[in-house]
């Protein structure tokens, strides 16, 4: 033989849950005192409901939103060509400076990213003018999305840090940091190669290189720093 | 104000301070679905870290037809499972068939705060299918239809998960007196 019980959850819910009035309550009432399981059943429901209900909303903490804004920050999304453009200006602006200084191409070395010297300084603005993005991509790759290096160190801190990255995509140690892994993976879907710490403008930072390019991280709070593709100079 | 589907749609074409204001608006409702799924604050802001780290890799995948809160719930949910699924503390148990239903004057017991036990800890003595419905639909109050959605069942599997979900849960809680329940039987007897 069925009881109500058997069927009728949707009911015995119902009158848990404050569902029903009136007749209908009356009736489901009725029902469920003339079926002992159920009685069961919807004592249980309503100890259930009562405590649940109890349950007070959840907030993070203040230090906890801001490790998961940290940790969910948008990363940049915009072009790279984009995110470099205030250095560009200023890397034109130095060699418009430098002609000043230096009348006639007068001589000045400056550090490519591959490491390469160029006596001229001329060269690597077209005397001062606009540069098109092969000119800017031949010669500068350094991003600064904190603070601005100086003109000179600017132009040389890619050198150092595009080869450390090639060095550990040929040679990756065997006991490879894993701070600020998290954030690496969350930039990149791909795994990364290795990671190192390394020297970021006197900062202590972390690299994670990837086959097509590495990213830079402050050590300590592991707020992005720098991205260098690995096609540049 | 924008609703949520303008802000993702902001987001989308590059407008970052519209996913800021995504997270801002579900980032506690978020946190404390994954409390509750998972039961400590580590790993419920480690889940809610990759249920928005999914929103802005792969918020492309809206499709629009459902609420994006809807979608995000789902992503988060999904999101705990995984959590549960790798560390293996929570593996679904079995639909305990045929349980006995509590002793009826448990619900007295409880209404002094001192002998409730925490309720993550009263969630997570339940099968998590269970757990997310009466999350979703006793705590958060969201509609039975949208509970479907969200879990991607029908309507009266929501219903009786949530139905099992507090029988189990009334369950804990009548044995959390740390008593047997035949003694207890006894005692009452």
């Amino acid at each position: 033989m069925k009881t109500m019980h058997d069927h009728d959850l949707d009911r015995i819910a119902a009158v848990a849950e404050g569902g029903l009035s009136g007749q209908d309550l009356a009736a489901a009432q009725a029902e469920i005192a003339a079926c002992a399981e159920c009685s069961r059943d919807l004592q249980a429901q309503r100890t259930a409901l009562a405590y649940l209900r109890q349950s007070r909303p959840i907030t993070l903490t203040s230090i906890e939103r801001a490790r998961l804004h940290r940790a969910v920050h948008p990363a940049p999304t915009r072009s790279r060509w984009l995110r470099l453009a205030p250095v560009f200006a200023a890397a034109v602006a130095l060699v418009v400076v430098a002609g000043v200084l230096l009348p006639n191409g007068g001589t000045t070395r400056t550090l490519l990213p591959e490491g390469k010297n160029l006596e001229n300084s001329q060269e690597l603005g077209s005397a001062g003018g606009a540069r098109t993005p092969a000119e800017i991509s031949s010669t500068t790759a350094a991003s600064a999305t904190t603070a601005m290096p100086t003109s000179d160190a600017m132009l040389s801190s890619p050198s150092p840090l595009f080869a450390k990255a090639d060095e550990l995509r040929q040679n990756p140690p065997a006991n490879a940091t894993t701070l600020c892994h998290d954030e690496a993976r969350s930039r990149l879907d791909e795994e990364s190669i290795t990671a190192s710490d390394v020297d970021y403008n006197g900062t202590p930072a972390v690299m994670y290189v990837y086959p097509k390019t590495a990213l830079i991280f402050d050590q300590e709070t592991c707020a992005f720093l720098e991205e260098i593709p690995a096609d540049n100079p | 104000m924008p609703s949520d589907e303008e802000l993702l749609s902001g987001f989308l074409k590059g407008d970052h301070a519209a996913f800021d204001e995504l997270m801002a608006r579900h980032e506690d409702r978020i946190f404390g679905l994954c409390l509750r799924m998972l039961g400590s604050r580590d790993d419920a802001l480690d889940a809610t870290q990759d249920t928005f780290l999914t929103v802005y890799r792969k918020g492309r995948q809206y499709s629009g037809r459902s609420k994006f809160s809807t979608w995000l719930y789902r992503v988060a949910i999904n999101t705990c499972h995984d959590h549960l699924r790798k560390r293996k503390r929570h593996e679904t148990m079995p639909i305990p068939e045929g349980t006995d239903p509590p002793d009826s004057s448990v619900g007295d017991q409880f209404d002094s705060v001192e002998l409730r036990p925490d309720i993550l800890t009263a969630l997570s003595s339940i099968p998590q299918e269970f757990r997310s419905a009466v999350v979703f639909v006793d705590i958060d109050g969201l509609a039975l239809d949208e509970v479907a959605e969200i879990l991607g069942v029908p309507i009266g599997t929501v219903k009786s998960r949530t139905y099992r979900g507090r029988r189990l849960l009334a369950e804990f809680l009548g044995n959390f007196r740390g008593m047997p329940e035949h003694q207890r039987d006894e005692d009452h007897a």
